[in-house]
């Protein structure tokens, strides 16, 4: 009698119950809805101050209360002259950034205490600032800052105690604004400009863990590995032009968010197939229709692990793949999967570029021990307790314990424990685990005796199960 | 005639307590075996243990000569069964259903499935679901889910619970039917010996775990035969007048298996030979009866 058949039988059976396709379908609705909030309706500013500070609240003959008046005020007016245009356009992001002096400057001349002449250049440096704005142009605003930027360079002392450091940021800032020139990258809120301005703090901290003669402990070790990863990696993807005018979220980035940890709605899919496929026959009895066909208990067991885990496999990919072509259409952005996923190696410490579906196959061949071992618990106290509910409530247990064990990463137990030492993506290319006495040898050893045990105890529990009389 | 269905001095234990002692009976080719017991007494239990559906301490099964413990495969193979109830997967189709079944199993001819739609009679809701279908329809879905494989041991565990007088008959004809078509061996279970009446070819009897009696049908049909109770003023000497026809019930109660024709000729006798007749009352002692004087009422224990 053959295994196959008893594994098409679970799937038929499986696929004819709705719940399946409603969690599908609440997956790509969601998806769907979220894109429509991102680029439909417009990004609202969270923290912009929209309400206007009256001046009678306030104490205006005690200073603190009028310098509290003028921060208020000021908060208030550039949101109000920011809000005029895009949250992720240029003018936004240099007036919430480099003109926010200029407001209070105003504010100051308007309510307090402030010299004719100062008063006087306030004036004249806003009004040019404003008339700016109208034609606001980044190229030329950048241009003058490069060349201001040259100048300190050239005019730095070597002699100085902060010159190695001055050095680093101001030539990473002009790094920057040469690549922004040459890429059409303006300064602004948008994910690529973020990530370009990382390499100025990226550049620093890799040079502050640059000093040859210093013995650095464990966890500086730790702090410098993941500091020259962060230089090199960002170092490739400007050498390489990698970063591409103004982006933000992109499919990719949502896709390898999946793929990475633990998929919540496959997830879902898992432990509601495993809470129920034995559970489920036991309570309404079915069970019987199937012990008392030609197949050991060990054959039917095994089709069940098998089929949930083809269910688990058939969505994960099915919604991920569908959401990653409904985000692809949604940001109109398909180009963006041409683009490698920038990687470091650890071992070598060396940076290379990998396909975007190779690499997320990758990680989540990486995390699947985590999800299996989720499995084998919902199915070994399904087997055990015959109730969907509690061995459902175990498998969310395990999903969260998975994430909140980091909190004792520096605890032994924890760093052995099987959910903790499952997720091997952090032993990807050489890297090493979080947990502090993790190794990919100690989490090999502890998954698969797991795994045994759990499958073990799984067979010989389900072997040994009698159906109760009614 | 082959035994399909061996047991041997099965014991259970549900903790300390014995469930089962010593059950053994068989069935053969062609037969009808009526598993008759109050709730309670083990029925369920010994078929659960017969299909593997629990453990026994003790003992052995043999179905078509393999082991149900050793060889659970082999042995099960030619079985079909219902116990307690037939649980079908109520969100499929009773089609559905039988195809699943028939998925499980080799060498199922084309339109086995058709067959046993056909045989059971519900061609016409056969597409429908089964949460929708009336309890006697699962039964005979059940059924027919039982049959698919062509079995040659079916196992039926009180499969007219819960139906109406109707639903029995069906049940009936539709066994009857069967066993005549298919050549089938067949253990019912039921508490009802009446239901079972007119089907069985042999009755076994189990009452708190142990078996009472295994008889076949005509010999429990014969205790049963017709009968007059009569009221005398005496019944000294009356078995030598009557010999085995007579059992004395009382002091001045008889109990004479008569027929109806009969019984000018008995009152003759009885007047001839000095009795006093008050009272004259037929009593057919019932099947059901035979069977509760032996297993002592429908106690549970």
């Amino acid at each position: 009698m053959k295994l196959i058949n008893l594994i098409k039988n679970e799937l038929t059976k499986i696929l004819h119950k709705p719940s399946l396709y409603v969690l599908f379908a609440i997956v790509i609705a969601l998806n769907i809805f979220v894109i429509f909030i991102d680029t439909i309706a417009p990004a609202e500013v969270i923290g912009m101050a929209t309400v206007k500070p009256n001046i009678k609240d306030y104490d205006m003959k005690n200073e603190e209360e009028v310098s509290m008046f003028i921060d208020n005020m000021t908060d208030y007016d550039v949101a109000q002259a920011a809000r005029k245009y895009d949250f992720y356009s240029a003018e936004y992001y240099y007036i919430d950034t480099e003109l926010v002096d200029l407001f209070r400057c105003m504010n100051e001349v308007k309510y307090g205490k402030v010299s004719e002449k100062e008063a006087n250049e306030c004036k004249s440096n806003f009004d040019l600032a404003m008339a700016s704005l109208e034609n606001y142009d980044w190229k030329n605003n950048l241009t003058n800052k490069k060349a201001d930027l040259t100048k300190r360079l050239q005019e730095l002392k070597e002699d100085s105690p902060t010159y190695k450091e001055d050095k680093v940021v101001l030539t990473a800032e002009i790094e920057v604004i040469d690549y922004r020139l040459k890429n059409d990258i303006y300064p602004s809120y948008k994910i690529s400009s973020a990530e370009l301005d990382e390499w100025i703090v990226y550049s620093q901290a890799y040079y502050s863990w640059d000093k040859e003669d210093v013995k650095y402990n464990e966890d500086e070790l730790k702090q410098k590995e993941e500091a020259t990863k962060n230089y090199m990696i960002l170092k490739y993807k400007m050498d390489h032009e990698m970063i591409k005018a103004n982006y933000n979220e992109t499919p990719t980035d949502n896709l390898l968010r999946c793929v990475k940890s633990l998929d919540f709605f496959s997830l879902i899919c898992l432990i509601m197939v495993a809470g129920s496929i034995i559970s489920e026959e036991f309570n309404k009895g079915t069970i019987k229709q199937l012990l008392v066909r030609p197949y050991s208990r060990i054959k039917i067991l095994t089709s069940k692990i098998i089929a949930t885990l083809i269910i688990f496999l058939i969505f994960f990919f099915l919604s991920n793949g569908l959401r990653l072509i409904i985000d692809c259409i949604g940001y109109n952005s398909f180009n963006t999967l041409n683009t490698p996923v920038v990687l470091y190696n650890y071992a070598k410490e060396t940076v290379f570029g990998m396909n975007i579906f190779s690499y997320s196959l990758l990680c989540f061949v990486s995390i699947l021990p985590l999800y299996l071992l989720i499995m084998l618990g919902v199915l070994l106290v399904s087997i055990i307790t015959t109730n969907n509910g509690i061995s459902s409530a175990v498998g969310y247990m395990l999903f969260i314990a998975s994430d909140i064990f980091i909190l004792f990463s520096n605890n032994r137990i924890v760093s052995y424990l099987p959910i903790t030492t499952a997720d091997l993506n952090p032993y990807l290319f050489g890297g090493s685990s979080p947990y502090k006495y993790a190794t990919l040898g100690s989490s090999l050893l502890v998954d698969i005796t797991t795994f045994i045990l759990l499958i073990g105890l799984s067979i010989f529990l389900f072997k040994k199960k009698n159906i109760k009389n009614q | 005639m082959a035994e399909v269905l061996e047991v041997k001095n099965l014991n259970k234990f549900f903790g300390k307590k014995q469930v089962l002692k010593d059950v053994s009976f068989s069935v053969s080719e062609g037969e009808i075996l009526g598993f008759i017991g109050p709730n309670g007494a083990g029925k369920t239990t010994t078929i659960k243990n017969i299909l593997g559906l629990q453990s026994f301490n003790s003992g052995e099964v043999i179905i078509n000569g393999y082991d149900i413990k050793k060889d659970f495969s082999k042995a099960i193979e030619k079985v079909g069964a219902i116990v307690e109830s037939p649980d079908l997967y109520m969100y499929l189709t009773g089609r559905k259903n039988l195809e699943l079944i028939a998925n499980l199993y080799k060498n199922i001819p084309d339109g086995r499935v058709e067959d046993v739609i056909e045989l059971v009679g519900l061609n016409n809701r056969i597409d429908d679901k089964v949460s929708k279908y009336s309890l006697g329809m699962r039964q005979r879905l059940g059924i027919a889910a039982a049959l698919i494989q062509s079995p040659n041991l079916l196992i039926l565990d009180e499969p007219t619970n819960g139906l109406d007088p109707e639903g029995i008959k069906e049940i009936r004809d539709l066994l009857k039917k069967l066993v005549r078509k298919e050549k089938t061996a067949v253990l019912i279970s039921s508490h009802n010996l009446l239901e079972l009446e007119t089907i069985c070819t042999d009755v076994c009897i189990i009452q708190k775990g142990e078996i009472v009696t295994i008889n076949s049908m005509k010999e429990i049909k014969k205790t049963s035969r017709e009968n007059y109770l009569i009221t005398l003023d005496k019944t000294t000497g009356i078995k030598k007048i009557f010999k085995q026809d007579v059992e004395i019930v009382d002091e001045d109660v008889i109990r004479l298996y008569k027929t109806k024709e009969d019984i000018p000729n008995v009152i003759n006798t009885l007047i001839e030979n000095n009795y006093n007749i008050y009272e004259i009352v037929k009593d057919k002692q019932s099947l059901e009866e035979a069977f509760l004087s032996k297993t002592g009422g429908n106690e549970i224990d």
